[in-house]
């Protein structure tokens, strides 16, 4: 059972919770970069 | 509660490791990695604090006695700096790592080595931050707010940048990782409406984190470039405009206000119906509450500008979204009062400080409530009403529900039961002192007396005094928690039960105390009847 490390609310297998992992992961990460690069849109309102 | 059950699956085969720097430094272990997050959380509180003490005791009466000017505005800017981002933000990460994933009933966190990156980040940014004091020209002076072009005459600026960026580079991936945790790794029948309100509370902080600590970052990254690289995003004679800044902070500042304050609500959550001995009052309504003040929070940011000449218009729509807010905060409160109305009340310490946070954070809101009004606010706008206001929502709000949740969960993870006699002390002083601190302040504000100033009108002396006596001795309490603390730790005879507290309900009781080194590396069997939340659909 040590291989076990990680289980989804659905009991999915191992290999799809770690996709499913990731997926999550990958998602934020692209949501943090945007707002990071979003806020120097501020340049379009520069005179 | 199936405790033998349960138990026959958190076999503790393979302990913690041996060496110091093997167990410490190189965990992945999300116990661990929350005790080292709350470890640096309590140092930093004592660093923050002690810069607080310098402040007030320069305050303590009219005149200069103890430093420069520039030394005192330092102080300002960095208590702040060292609370938000090194004291009550690691704490409720320590948190977090430390109980999500035994209250979701998942082995650790999703992603256990980035938990580790997220932590030794934090020291080093702290160092970084803490050395510009000892710089040339001195530590970054402008307030935390760090508002172009006073920020930018700091020589020091680029320093107090990077550790700002390490700070959210760290509370990004700990956020990315908690969400992931609670999405992915929830035991089988831990639905999403039968989790603790803590965890909801996290999980809804964590979406904040991600939205807006990389404004700040993009805010400070232009700071840095209009210094150092001839930009001209603040800069007027260039094209650009100094409020800018101001939008974009505060597009940050004012949901980190509701990061610091939403996993405050998920704790007193938890902490008022193992104390009343019922279920929490309107589980739903609760986690939809926390929900509607993540919402609102990012569009009320302008509230904190309205002084710096926005149209008509923008002042009318932010005045009435801010107080909004209230309704669901409203909610909150109400819930908590009528969780304990007719319950069997006991008052240990963890009662105790949330139902000081209760009273003490509706201040805290009531008075936010004034200073959403726009005339009300040109008044009130950075005179000391303000401090008093924020620091009754983050003190006796933010920093007495970690203590609170330090106390409830401190025997599951030592083991041991801490002194109730001490642990009592510790809350009424730190109760009577805070008072004494900091409600003189609101009438210093409403006399006009200006905050960030280091000299004063002899008129403001008697109220300084009282604040300054309170702030020394509600910092000397804090000492007091660090004995209870190193008590319960390394000297307590008594031992913890498994469940802790009589009317304690969740997985997290489920597990022996103190929590073996390796829980849940098979997914529990839970029903209903073992989840704080469980039938709350029926």
């Amino acid at each position: 059972m040590a291989q076990q490390t990680i289980h989804a609310a659905t009991a999915q297998p191992d290999g799809k919770a770690r996709r499913s992992v990731r997926r999550t992961v990958t998602i934020l990460a692209v949501v943090a970069l945007a707002v990071y690069l979003s806020t120097f849109l501020q340049i379009l309102l520069m005179k | 509660m199936s405790y033998a059950a349960t138990h026959d699956q958190h076999d503790d085969h393979h302990g913690a490791p041996k060496g110091f720097f093997q167990r410490w430094c190189m965990s992945t272990n999300h116990k661990d990695i929350g005790t080292l997050y709350l470890i640096f959380s309590l140092t930093m509180l004592f660093i923050g604090g002690s810069f607080a003490m310098l402040i007030r005791a320069e305050l303590f009466k009219p005149g200069m006695q103890l430093m420069q000017p520039y030394f005192f505005n330092e102080m300002t800017a960095m208590h702040a700096l060292v609370m938000i981002f090194g004291a009550i933000m690691p704490a409720f990460v320590g948190l977090g790592n430390w109980m999500i994933p035994l209250m979701v009933g998942a082995p650790d966190m999703a992603l256990p080595r980035m938990n580790n990156l997220s932590f030794w980040i934090l020291p080093f940014a702290f160092l970084l931050l803490l050395s510009t004091l000892f710089m040339p020209g001195g530590a970054p002076a402008g307030g935390w707010t760090m508002y172009p072009p006073l920020s930018l005459q700091s020589g020091s600026l680029a320093y107090a940048v990077f550790a700002i960026h390490l700070m959210g580079i760290s509370s990004i991936m700990g956020a990315i990782n908690i969400i992931a945790t609670i999405l992915n790794m929830r035991a089988p029948g831990m639905d999403l409406m039968k989790m603790p309100v803590f965890v909801w509370s996290w999980l809804i902080t964590a979406f904040l984190l991600i939205a807006v600590m990389p404004a700040l970052a993009g805010a400070v990254t232009m700071l840095l470039t209009d210094k150092y690289f001839g930009t001209n995003f603040f800069n007027p004679g260039g094209g650009g405009d100094p409020v800018l800044y101001q939008h974009i902070f505060w597009f940050f500042g004012h949901p980190e206000v509701y990061i610091m304050i939403l996993p405050a609500f998920g704790i007193i959550s938890e902490i008022v119906p193992t104390f009343a001995r019922k279920p929490i009052f309107g589980y739903k309504a609760m986690v939809f509450a926390i929900a509607c003040i993540a919402f609102l929070s990012f569009i009320v940011w302008a509230h904190h500008m309205f002084a710096v000449g926005l149209p008509l218009g923008a002042e009318v729509f932010f005045m009435y979204a801010t107080m909004l807010i209230s309704v669901p905060t409203g909610v909150k409160v109400f819930n908590w009062v009528a969780t304990m109305w007719g319950g069997s009340m006991t008052f240990e310490t963890p009662m105790l400080f949330a139902i000081a946070f209760i009273i003490l954070f509706t201040i805290g809101g009531f008075s936010g409530l004034m200073m959403a009004l726009v005339p009300a606010d040109f008044q009130y706008h950075d005179t000391y009403f303000i401090v008093a206001h924020f620091h009754y929502v983050l003190v006796t709000g933010a920093l007495f529900a970690i203590i609170g949740a330090a106390y409830y969960w401190m025997p599951k993870w030592t083991g041991n039961m801490y002194s109730e006699f001490w642990g009592k002390v510790h809350f009424w002083n730190s109760v009577i002192w805070v008072n004494v601190l900091f409600f003189p302040q609101h009438f210093l504000g409403l006399a006009g007396m200006p905050r960030r100033i280091p000299d004063y009108n002899v008129a403001f002396a008697n109220f300084n005094m009282i604040s300054s006596i309170g702030g020394f001795l509600f910092g000397a309490t804090q000492l007091i928690f660090v004995g209870v603390l190193i008590h319960c730790a390394f000297f307590s005879k008594k031992k913890a039960t498994d469940r802790v507290w009589e009317g304690a309900k969740g997985l997290e009781w489920t597990i022996p105390s103190p929590a073996p080194h390796h829980t849940f590396e098979v997914p529990p069997v839970i029903n209903d009847d073992e989840l704080a939340h469980g039938h709350v659909n029926d």
